[in-house]
């Protein structure tokens, strides 16, 4: 078989849901007053990418056949420490982004240990731990307040080399950064093997605990890097159950739009960016067909059930149905 | 017996609370044998097994592996040293490819341009899976597919190839043939011959006496716990055999 139908096959769920943004975003902008300029362009992206990182956050834990209740969480806390930390000097603007990251990435790292050490389910310890970030935001920021160093906002939500967005920057970056490396790495690879056949990833000898803790860490630190950035939007920090809570689910129907199995073992975290994309343009669309905002849950249901039942259509290829539970 | 010994057991029993599963199992493999350790449901086969494959500790008894005192802390630490186990199914990830199984908790790397970290070389396992599973006179030509999709004979063979890998001098089978239709019994039984002919000692454990007739050079009679006979296979009947571990012995 030649390499590039390995790929098509491997990738089968990032394809899927970037022909399904790149068909929608297209509907948008064909039918967007001002067609694509530099400014729809922006905006789409601004909007996208928060949600498209706190996705990629949702990915590595569901990859280990795990669920992280806690992303939306974290990056609402990390709206509120940015709102507060990331101001003043360059020096202390960037004492206050890597005091924002760390708080994520040690958000992360508790909700791994709590799953690892503690051997509780990981969708009930990040319920839990998920209400205890809320509260320390809340408890940080009763009432929405607070500002962000203006020259690092503007620069997060501006463009860079003529119509480029930086958020898109970024999102490549952490791609490039965090999430290749780690697909190709022992320790990821150990991730897809427990979300295959924990048993046997264990029987094999490879370092489980490690793997665990390194999917919640970098998943809390994803999260609150999304959370830095939602802040660079909107100029201030809110505790904001709605908007965590609205996250974290729309974060698992992204990961499932974009072809990551939450039985574990299959998927990407880049076809997580493009479900995150998908669930983002409905909005869009609603706006450009001047269609009554509250539609959106009900597209993106729509949209959400379509995803799982081609998902399901593996089921009629299969020679062993109970290889389902397998 | 014939050839130096691989695998010594001495006096190893193994309680839990108050049952005795084994009482004193005292067995000795010759390098490149094929034993099968045979046994009704309870005879203690299943608890031998856990703790040669490092998945218990023996409550007492000594393990000698090629004349050594050995203690494995795991099943991974047992295969480090040479022992794989092939359990019916456990040990494969269903979703994943046959080359990330034969490769899985031995990943082949690569450097990266970034110093210091070094990623999986995905070429270099595929190439090398093909190998170990032509040494198993197996032609699968695609590696990239995954294992759910394939027979169940095709499945040992990528797990023996696991073993392969590992460069196992002992390779334990658990059942081998337990789940598997007519043909693909007949598959398995021509890898454990291939296997043999590559000098690897097979520890079988089934309870299908033709199998054992046929492959095996040799079988320990598990009952109550204890070993109650040890004896040469060739010229036994299968019928012959099961008259052994059902009688009084």
């Amino acid at each position: 078989m030649t390499d590039w139908r390995h790929h098509a096959r491997a990738n089968r769920g990032i394809l899927l849901s970037l022909a399904v943004f790149m068909a929608m975003f297209t509907l948008y902008v064909a039918n967007h007053s001002a067609g694509l300029t530099p400014g729809v362009l922006l905006t789409a992206a601004n909007k996208g990418v928060l949600l498209a990182l706190v996705a990629m956050a949702q990915t590595l834990p569901a990859i280990t056949a795990g669920l992280d209740l806690s992303v939306g969480m974290v990056f609402v806390l990390a709206n509120c420490l940015a709102a507060s930390l990331v101001q003043g000097t360059p020096l202390q603007v960037t004492l206050g982004i890597v005091a924002v990251l760390a708080a994520g990435l040690g958000c992360g790292l508790i909700n791994g240990a709590i799953i690892v050490y503690g051997r509780l389910q990981p969708i009930i310890t990040t319920l839990a731990t998920g209400a205890v970030y809320y509260g320390i935001a809340l408890a940080l920021r009763p009432t929405p307040g607070g500002s962000i160093s203006e020259g690092f906002a503007d620069a997060m939500t501006g463009q860079v080399a003529g119509p480029v967005p930086t958020m898109l920057v970024v999102l490549l970056g952490v791609v490039a950064v965090v999430w290749l490396p780690y697909r190709r790495s022992v320790v990821g690879r150990a991730a897809y093997a427990i979300g295959s056949n924990e048993t046997a990833a264990y029987l094999s000898g490879l370092d489980i605990r490690r793997a665990k803790l390194t999917a919640y860490a970098l998943s809390g630190l994803l999260a609150s890097l999304a959370g830095l950035l939602l802040t660079c939007l909107t100029w201030s920090g809110e505790a904001s159950a709605p908007i965590g809570g609205t996250y974290t689910l729309n974060s698992i129907a992204a990961v499932v739009i974009g072809g990551v199995s939450l039985f574990g073992g299959v998927g990407s975290a880049i076809g997580a960016v493009f479900g995150a994309f998908v669930l983002r343009t409905i909005e869009d669309l609603l706006f450009v067909f001047d269609l009554p905002p509250l539609w959106q849950p009900l597209f993106q249901g729509a949209v959400l059930l379509v995803a799982v039942s081609l998902g399901a259509l593996r089921l009629l290829k299969l020679r062993n149905r109970l290889d389902v539970y397998g | 017996m014939s050839g130096e010994p691989i695998l010594e057991l001495r006096g190893l029993a193994k309680r839990y609370g108050a049952v005795d599963a084994l009482r004193g199992v005292d067995l000795t493999v010759a390098r490149g044998e094929t034993l099968a350790i045979c046994g009704d449901n309870g005879a203690g086969k299943s608890t031998l097994i856990r703790i040669i494959s490092g998945a218990q500790p023996p409550s007492a008894g000594e393990i000698r592996l090629k004349g050594r005192t050995v203690h494995f802390a795991s099943p991974a630490d047992a295969l480090q040293q040479g022992v794989a186990t092939i359990y019916q199914d456990l040990a494969l990830a269903p979703r994943m490819a046959i080359y990330q199984n034969v490769f899985m908790g031995s990943e082949l790397l690569r450097r990266s341009p970034v110093p210091g970290l070094k990623l999986l070389d995905k070429p270099a396992m595929r190439q090398a899976a093909k190998g170990y599973l032509g040494r198993l006179k197996i032609r699968l030509e695609d590696m990239d597919i995954a294992v759910n999709t394939l027979s169940g004979g095709q499945r040992q063979a990528v797990a023996i190839a696991r073993a392969l890998r590992w460069q196992a001098d002992i390779v334990i089978m658990d059942e081998p043939t337990a789940a598997l239709g007519v043909k693909e019994t007949r598959q398995v039984l021509d890898l454990i011959h291939e296997i043999k002919g590559q000098g690897i000692t097979v520890l079988l454990i089934s309870h299908n006496m033709r199998d054992v007739v046929e492959v095996a050079d040799r079988a320990a009679i598990m009952k109550g716990g204890t070993k109650v006979a040890d004896l040469a296979v060739p010229g036994m009947t299968p019928e012959g055999l099961a008259a052994l571990i059902m009688g009084d012995g």
